[in-house]
């Protein structure tokens, strides 16, 4: 990719994550905060948005985003109190900055937003509007129109010449021009007018008129670091007639302060300028005060370069000064060399004289350039932050993953040696294994992101569906900082959607019905993340009207997943909404409800081994959990085994182990075995029977887990193995799903050990006598 | 020349540096104000372009701090900001703001500056 391109998608990256700021800070603006810094960083991110636009000709983006800004502005100095901002407009608008950014990154068309352009103008308009009633004039529909009339914005502001910037930047960047820097287009943002079409030399013939500068900085323009010649330097040198050097204010010697500017300039111009685009030149180093602009009458002057036979009865204290001594003084200087009529006034020089120096200039400069080329090119590489095709990460990952499985294997070879090999061996080997640990966690590291990523998105989400759906919503976000591998990451973003489209659509009541139920206007949906038993568990939680199960009843089966005459628990019940074809909305609407939602998400999920599961109160709400591996790669787990065959199980949903013989077991009236666990009913599950272990079972252990609900289960095993990290390998992609097991891993005798999944493995379980409703599960 | 470039968007920041390199002057970058300070320490640059609004320490506050310390009273600064008021423009005078140029900047233009102050 050409280097600019590179850049404008690092641009398009980066604001992703400006306007998730600009998002977050809105919505914390919104909800109640008054700290001015929420302010400066929300000002802050669009600013950089419309920088970043404005440099790769993002037009509608920067008039958009300039007005935007400038809105905010008004929060920011203050004129608008934060209180009486108005941040759903704000909201909105950030929305239409990101649609903005999508579109241009994509190459389309950017829908104009006037209504929001309007509404956004009005934004610290009301106070003005006794006052100057010119101002509130009727809402425009393009950004230049709309800008505040407060903002004394320059016309290159408004329409930045962006295209041209980047065509410019295009050519430079691709043909690595070694051209001299445009000597006196220095100022010119809003001068696009090429230097070659310019007249060589100011003379009599030259078009324009005669202006004279009287520029008189303050004292302190040396300790501003400019320098007279800067100053000079960004007139055009072609449109200069003379140059006189006032010294009349400096003070003498003695007394003299040498970081004090007492010089003064008039300069004569034979120029096409504006005053404005003159004063444009000046702006960027001097204040209006320090220079004056006079007209002169349009006669065209007679001489060019003999100032001196002028008679200057308006300035009786200028000196004529040798004004190259002073430059010289000042320092070398080969943009005023370039110049042709900076001279003692009363000394007319030859026109043709500095003409070679005027060449010889871009020809030094141009020379040293073109090997300190290759040299820049070489350290941009290196300084240019490094990101990584997260395709690499996995490469290295996967090798990490070969070396766990390695190491274990190394162990289990040592084990065999005589004692003596082997004491030598295991220090290697101990430090081996922390070392192959190390890396793990350091690769992990890179991948692990915050779900922030994916949360961001989702107040959008809301606000657009509350607005479609007529409904009064608020969202409430926690654990946006809760790590998780980048794999995940990119899953989570579809179920979540799927979630909360769901609870907006079918959960939550419309504002009056929820007044009626005795509720608030206002529904809420709370959306949580947070790491419980190893995994990554995302709650959608709303305050709707929960699952109206006669109806998904009734629903399932007319469609045959349910039998006539077969009996669901509540709960199973409400497990239906996972099941394909089902919807129970009453008209199937644009954002949920065509039932092809819940049950991909399900299976989606599932795939990547994790779970979805509904909890519904009638009347109270609903909450749906998702719960997902921290990573897809690698799991610390617990080895143990059954018969002949060995499990593994995420060390994280372990809670503790005990003896099965000091553990007294009672047994529920329809078979279910139960232990006391820290003085709780916890339900027993002998695993070989479970899973179907081969050969002869003979439990000794009791393995306290943890479920994703936060249940505890007691699982009977055979025997510890060893506790060790195994390599996560597919089975679906592998094999084939099996009931119990999340994945396969490779253990260090290479043999296959299937890892469990203490949520499926129950469901298995319990799957005995409630084949139907497992096989619809399975099915959905 | 040796210029220190100081910007907190990233983008903006590589496109003035690859701006820069590419005319053969020798960058270093810095992300905000406080950043650019230490960065000007141990760069020594000869030219200092700075944004404004970043977070941590502005443009404004970076001048006047660059200002106050010896090393930092003869570089000229240059500030490259969206912001084209009279008040913030006098404002960064005061600090001891050498040059204003306005974003989004055409590289030529840029360059131009830059080189004039160029010895």
């Amino acid at each position: 990719m050409d280097p600019l391109a590179e850049l404008k998608q690092t641009f398009f990256q980066e604001c992703d994550e400006l306007l998730g700021a600009l998002e977050q800070k809105l919505q914390a603006l919104d909800e109640g905060s008054s700290d001015p810094e929420d302010v400066n960083a929300a000002f802050r991110a669009i600013h950089s948005i419309k920088g970043g636009a404005g440099a790769f000709g993002c037009t509608e983006l920067v008039g958009f985003a300039h007005v935007f800004e400038a809105s905010l502005d008004h929060l920011r100095s203050g004129r608008v109190a934060i209180e009486d901002a108005p941040f759903t407009l704000f909201l909105r608008c950030s929305d239409a900055v990101a649609d903005l950014v999508s579109a241009a990154r994509n190459d389309e068309p950017a829908t104009e937003r006037p209504d929001l352009l309007a509404a956004l103008e009005q934004v610290g308009q009301e106070p003005r509007a006794q006052a100057a009633p010119a101002v509130a004039a009727p809402a425009a529909a393009t950004p230049a129109a709309a800008l505040p009339a407060t903002s004394p914005a320059p016309a290159a502001d408004e329409a930045p010449p962006g295209l041209a910037a980047l065509g410019n930047l295009l050519a430079m960047v691709e043909a690595k021009s070694t051209a001299a820097p445009a000597k006196a287009n220095d100022d010119g943002w809003d001068d696009d007018e090429p230097v070659a079409a310019r007249m060589p030399l100011a003379s009599a013939a030259k078009p324009g008129r005669d202006v004279r500068l009287r520029i008189a900085p303050e004292t302190d323009l040396f300790r501003r670091v400019i320098e007279p010649r800067v100053v000079l330097g960004s007139l055009p040198a072609d449109d200069i007639v003379a140059i006189r050097c006032d010294l009349s204010k400096v003070p003498p010697l003695e007394t003299l302060d040498v970081t004090d500017c007492w010089l003064r300039f008039d300069v004569d111009l034979r120029t096409e300028l504006s005053v404005e685009e003159l004063h444009g030149r000046f702006d960027f180093s001097l204040a209006n005060e320090e220079f004056e602009i006079e007209l002169s009458d349009a006669t065209p002057a007679a001489e060019p370069a003999p100032v001196a036979a002028a008679p200057e009865p308006e300035v009786p204290t200028s000196v004529a000064a040798d004004l190259s001594a002073i430059l010289a003084k000042l320092g070398p200087a080969p943009d005023m060399a370039g110049q042709p009529d900076i001279q003692p006034a009363p000394v007319p020089v030859p026109a043709a004289a500095p003409a070679p120096v005027a060449e010889a200039v871009p020809a030094v400069r141009a020379a040293p350039r073109a090997p300190a080329n290759d040299q820049a090119a070489a350290r941009q590489r290196q300084a240019v932050s490094v990101r990584v095709d997260l395709d690499r990460i996995d490469k290295l990952m996967n090798l990490v993953g070969e070396i766990v499985i390695t190491q274990s294997m190394l162990v289990e070879c040592v084990r065999s040696l005589p004692y003596d090999v082997y004491a030598k061996t295991a220090e290697g080997i101990l430090t081996l294994s922390r070392q192959t640990r190390e890396l793990q966690d350091h690769v992990m590291a890179v991948r692990a992101q915050p779900v922030k990523a994916v949360f961001q998105r989702m107040p959008r989400l809301v606000r657009e569906l509350a607005q479609t759906l007529g409904k009064e919503v608020r969202l409430v976000l926690e654990g946006e900082n809760t790590e998780v591998d980048k794999t995940i990451i990119e899953e989570l973003a579809d179920p979540l959607t799927h979630m909360i489209r769901n609870s907006m659509d079918h959960g939550l009541e419309t504002p009056d019905e929820r007044v009626e139920a005795g509720k608030p206007r206002e529904g809420t949906i709370r959306l949580i993340a947070e790491h419980r038993a190893g995994r990554i568990v995302i709650s959608v939680t709303d305050d709707g009207r929960g699952i109206g199960r006669d109806r998904l009843l009734a629903k399932a089966r007319s469609r045959g997943l349910v039998g006539a005459d077969e009996k669901l628990a509540p709960e199973e019940i409400d497990q239906l909404i996972f099941a394909a074809g089902l919807s129970t909305a009453e008209a199937v609407s644009d954002i949920s409800g065509r039932g092809v939602g819940m049950d991909v998400v399900r299976r989606n999920v599932e795939s990547l081994g994790g779970r979805i599961s509904v909890d519904s109160e009638p009347g109270r709400g609903c909450k749906f959990t998702l719960a997902l591996p921290l990573t897809l790669a690698v799991l610390e787990g617990m080895v143990i085994r059954c018969g002949d065959d060995r499990y593994v199980i995420p060390i994280a949903s372990v809670i503790e182990t005990q003896h099965l013989a000091s553990t007294p077991i009672e047994k529920l009236p329809f078979g279910q075995e139960v232990l006391r666990w820290r003085g709780e009913v916890t339900p027993l599950y002998r695993l070989g029977t479970v899973m179907g272990s081969t050969g002869t079972t003979n439990e000794n252990i009791v393995i306290i887990a943890e479920t994703e609900r936060g249940n505890n289960v007691g699982i009977a095993v055979d025997e510890i193995v060893g506790q060790q990290q195994v390599v996560v390998k597919s089975l679906e992609a592998n094999y084939g799903a099996v009931n119990g097991a999340s994945a396969a891993t490779i253990l260090g005798d290479g043999l296959v050990a299937l890892i469990l999944d203490i949520d499926s493995m129950l469901r298995l379980a319990a799957s005995g006598d409630r084949a139907p409703l497992s096989d619809l599960k399975m099915a959905g | 020349m040796k210029i220190l470039a100081i910007d907190d968007t990233k983008t903006l920041l590589a496109l003035l540096t690859l701006t820069l390199r590419n005319a053969g002057h020798e960058v270093a970058e810095a992300e905000n104000g406080e950043d650019g300070l230490t960065k000007f320490e141990q760069f020594k640059p000869d030219l200092v372009i700075t944004d404004l609004n970043m977070p941590v320490m502005d443009g404004i506050e970076f001048t006047r701090a660059c200002r106050s310390r010896p090393l930092g009273q003869n570089t000229p600064i240059i500030v490259l900001t969206t912001e084209n008021g009279a008040e913030i423009k006098a404002e960064g005078r005061r600090a001891g703001a050498s040059a204003w140029m306005v974003k989004p900047f055409e590289p030529n233009t840029l360059l131009g500056l830059v080189a004039r102050y160029q010895n």
